[in-house]
């Protein structure tokens, strides 16, 4: 009898949560217009208030939401009132979970989210679109790949600050150092650093050159590249582009025939080569190319990697040490082999929850246009030396314009890879299945001491992503 | 024929509530915390629960049946076992040795019970990430190897090796714990068993098997016990270690581990349930077979009391 009675609290607590996880916020046509006409002020009979949950950043980063949000506050004083939460993002999706945990109990009116987690949010039911509330003028500023990653089925869920690239950071000490001695590739062509995306560096390319520059310092030995990152994201964010577009096959939810294709196994090879040829230190730190134990040091004696292949968000980390703040560059990301280029961009981005109520979903959109103005998205841009989203900052700014000397040029050159092939990453609403899956294959690849055998590593990860994803039910 | 029912007095039903009192804090966060999550796990069981989408319906037995094909889950229980039949045994006569050392009173054994007992009272987490820097490619295991002429070793980064290294590090940070419960249970031997035991001669390994076991036997299967639960909890080393949650090759993955990773990672609550009702079902059972096998040499052992002392 009393276990009868628990598997009916429980069937009655079930259906309880039931009831409350299917509280879907209400969807509106994408001709019809409910928004603020560009110009248009916003105006309130009462202060609406409005949550808002984003990441925890670096220093930078909160000065720079601090600042932001109260001025906000002040300018839209007695009309709307911005609270918001953030949250500790860790060295994994840590910061997704918390946000899936709270969607039963109602999620925050305005939340910052990674970009690639937008189709999957959206197919979720956790975001509604945007376009109903912000004019097509307002958007046309916008970089076309940030509207790409902030689209799903037709429709804009999402608009970002500032975005991310990944370049190929370098000691300009070590490069001057390196090239002075006229080093050539293996077909007899002179090392040069790349004027231009169409001459950047192939993978290859870079592999040839990292195994060059590695050198013995002391007691230390100075890898020519580090490609340490996080554990979750990082490794399918920075090499999935060697999949040369087909990762999940044309719906984006097959693994299985395009993970483990021999494009594939060919990415996975020279990953393993990288460590194999000592081109790489496969336990490195990610802090091993512009840490040297102590932010005054010069000589860089004790630096482990001479160059880094990472996103542009590590800029300010560079930029905290005294003795490489003046001494990092950074060239475009490397080409694919066979030479088509697609440079990996896509970064946080601004979406309304579908539990934001109907008549607080102006005084959102509000919110979100504030801080995606070009103000906002220039000093968000410069405070965190990350590429704006806006088009034309691209020319006001300058260290983005053309002949700019900052950094030796290095964020003009950010500015032309862009420009050039900059591409989300993968749309796809298994995103949250995918991702980690193949970052872990891909770090065990490179990771794993003896015995690794590519083809069933891909193949493996392959099998794990297709069966998430028919167990998520995903269509 | 009907009973009659002795009413309460005024005073005793004053104890009673001051009884209930009492129990009322673990009866209320036991509920809401061990019941409810039990009850709750088990109906979502029976669910498709996806943490984004809530239920959209109940699949019966669907997610049972999954199981059954889900070759990472076999692997999660080949490991939770492997780690259990290694790590008890291991951090038993380990905590068994330490604390007999201390117990030994020998002139500055005393130091050992506070460095023995010093990784227990240390974060997991912390004890962890030492020992993931321990294994590095460079850390001091294979410092150490290279020095005595060894090759290094891949340790965690190794699928043959992980699992072992994770065993050695646990069996090291647990045996602490147990040492001090063992240790108090030797002080708590009769010393005049000692002295008749070395009247007829009992020295050395004779003693310890004669005296010394039989008087900790009960403790000794006390700490048998919360060892192997703990064992079976298997979960911060397999997720903090390895540069992969459960990896290499998943040859780390444990039956806890999975049901987070599907459960939160995954967002499949459904899935992760009914992973957890089944691990609880085996829980149960185990605890329940160890319960019984201890009953059972309670009662051999008591009848041999009572043959001995029917003997004399």
């Amino acid at each position: 009898m009393k276990k009868l009675l628990c598997v009916l609290v429980a069937m009655l607590l079930s259906v309880s949560v039931l009831v409350s996880c299917n509280k879907d916020g209400s969807v509106t046509g994408k001709d019809e217009f409910l928004g603020l006409q560009d110009g248009e002020e916003f105006v309130t009979d009462k202060e609406i208030s409005l949550t808002f949950i984003r990441p925890m950043g670096n220093d930078a980063q909160e000065a720079w939401w601090a600042e932001s949000i109260a001025s906000f506050n002040s300018e839209y004083s007695g009309r709307i009132k911005v609270s918001e939460e953030a949250l500790v993002r860790g060295d994994s999706s840590s910061y997704e979970q918390q946000i899936g945990l709270r969607v039963a109990e109602g999620l925050p009116d305005v939340m910052y989210m990674d970009g690639p987690y937008v189709s999957n949010w959206a197919y979720n039911n956790m975001i509604i679109p945007i376009d109903n509330y912000i004019t097509e003028t307002y958007l046309a500023d916008f970089m076309d790949y940030v509207i790409d990653q902030g689209t799903y089925n037709y429709r804009l869920y999402t608009l970002s600050i500032v975005d991310s690239t990944i370049m190929v950071f370098y000691r300009k000490s070590f490069m001057e150092e390196f090239l002075s001695k006229n080093p050539r590739f293996s077909d007899g062509t002179l090392i040069t650093l790349p004027t231009s995306p169409d001459n950047a560096w192939t993978f290859d390319q870079l592999a040839e050159i990292a195994e060059k520059m590695t050198t013995r310092v002391g007691n230390i030995t100075r890898y020519g590249l580090s490609i340490t990152g996080d554990k979750t994201e990082w490794m399918s964010y920075a090499f999935s582009p060697m999949w040369g577009g087909n990762i999940l096959g044309e719906d984006n939810l097959t693994a299985t025939g395009n993970l483990n294709s021999s494009r594939g196994i060919a990415a996975g090879t020279y990953l393993r080569n990288l460590r194999e040829n000592n081109a790489i230190n496969p336990s490195a730190g990610g802090t091993d190319f512009y840490d040297d134990g102590t932010n005054s040091q010069t000589s860089g004696g004790t630096c482990k990697a001479a160059m880094f292949l990472t996103g542009t968000q590590n800029i300010t980390k560079f930029n905290e040490f005294d003795n490489i703040a003046n001494d990092w560059d950074a060239t475009y990301y490397p080409r694919n082999n066979d030479g088509s280029y697609s440079v990996p961009c896509g970064g946080w981005t601004l979406s309304i929850s579908k539990d934001c109520a109907e008549d607080k979903r102006v005084a959102a959109a509000e919110f979100i246009k504030y801080l995606t103005s070009a103000e906002s998205c220039e000093s968000f841009s410069r405070d965190t030396a990350s590429p704006p989203a806006r088009k034309s900052l691209y020319d006001s700014m300058d260290e983005y314009k053309s002949g700019s000397t900052v950094q030796g040029g290095a964020y003009y050159r950010m500015r032309e890879q862009i420009f050039k092939a900059a591409a989300p990453r993968i749309k796809t609403i298994a995103y949250a299945e995918f991702s980690p899956i193949l970052s872990g294959a891909l770090n065990e690849i490179v990771s794993q001491s003896s015995g690794v055998n590519i083809q069933d590593k891909l193949t493996t990860a392959a099998t794990q992503i297709d069966n998430k994803i028919r167990q998520a039910a995903y269509k | 024929m009907l009973q009659k029912v002795r009413k309460k007095s005024a005073r005793q039903k004053q104890y009673d509530m001051v009884g209930w009192l009492f129990c009322a804090p673990a009866i209320v966060f036991g509920t809401m915390f061990l019941v409810v999550p039990i009850v709750l796990a088990f109906g979502f069981s029976f669910t498709d629960y996806h943490m984004l989408r809530g239920i959209t319906r109940f699949v019966w037995f669907e997610n049972y049946a999954e199981l059954f094909k889900d070759e990472v889950f076999h692997r999660a229980i080949l490991n939770t076992l492997q780690f259990v039949i290694f790590v008890v045994p291991l951090q038993l006569g380990m905590a068994l040795a330490f604390a007999l050392l201390v117990n030994s009173r020998a002139r500055g054994f005393g130091i050992f019970k506070l460095a023995y007992f010093a990784p227990v009272i240390t974060s997991m987490t912390v004890i962890a990430l030492l020992f993931k820097n321990f294994y590095g490619e460079t850390g001091l295991f294979n410092v150490i190897l290279r020095a005595l002429g060894f090759s290094a070793q891949g340790f965690l980064n190794d699928p043959d090796q992980a699992m072992g290294s994770i065993i050695v590090m646990s069996a090291w940070q647990g045996a602490g714990y147990q040492m001090i419960i063992l240790l108090a249970a030797l002080q708590n031997v009769p010393q005049e068993l000692y002295e008749a035991g070395s009247l007829d001669g009992a020295k050395g390994f004779t003693r310890f098997k004669s005296i010394t076991l039989p008087c900790i036997t009960d403790v000794a299967s006390f700490v048998f016990l919360i060892t192997l639960i703990g064992a079976f909890k298997l979960f911060t080393q397999p997720y903090i270690m390895p540069d992969t949650p459960g990896g290499p090759d998943y040859s780390t993955m444990t039956i806890v581990l999975y049901i987070y990773e599907r459960g939160m990672t995954d967002k499949l609550i459904g899935y992760g349930s009914s992973i957890a009702m089944l691990f609880t079902a085996a829980f149960i059972v185990i605890n329940s077979a160890a319960k019984w096998f201890k009953k059972l040499s309670d009662k051999y052992r008591v009848n041999r009391e009572k043959y001995i002392e029917e003997r004399i």
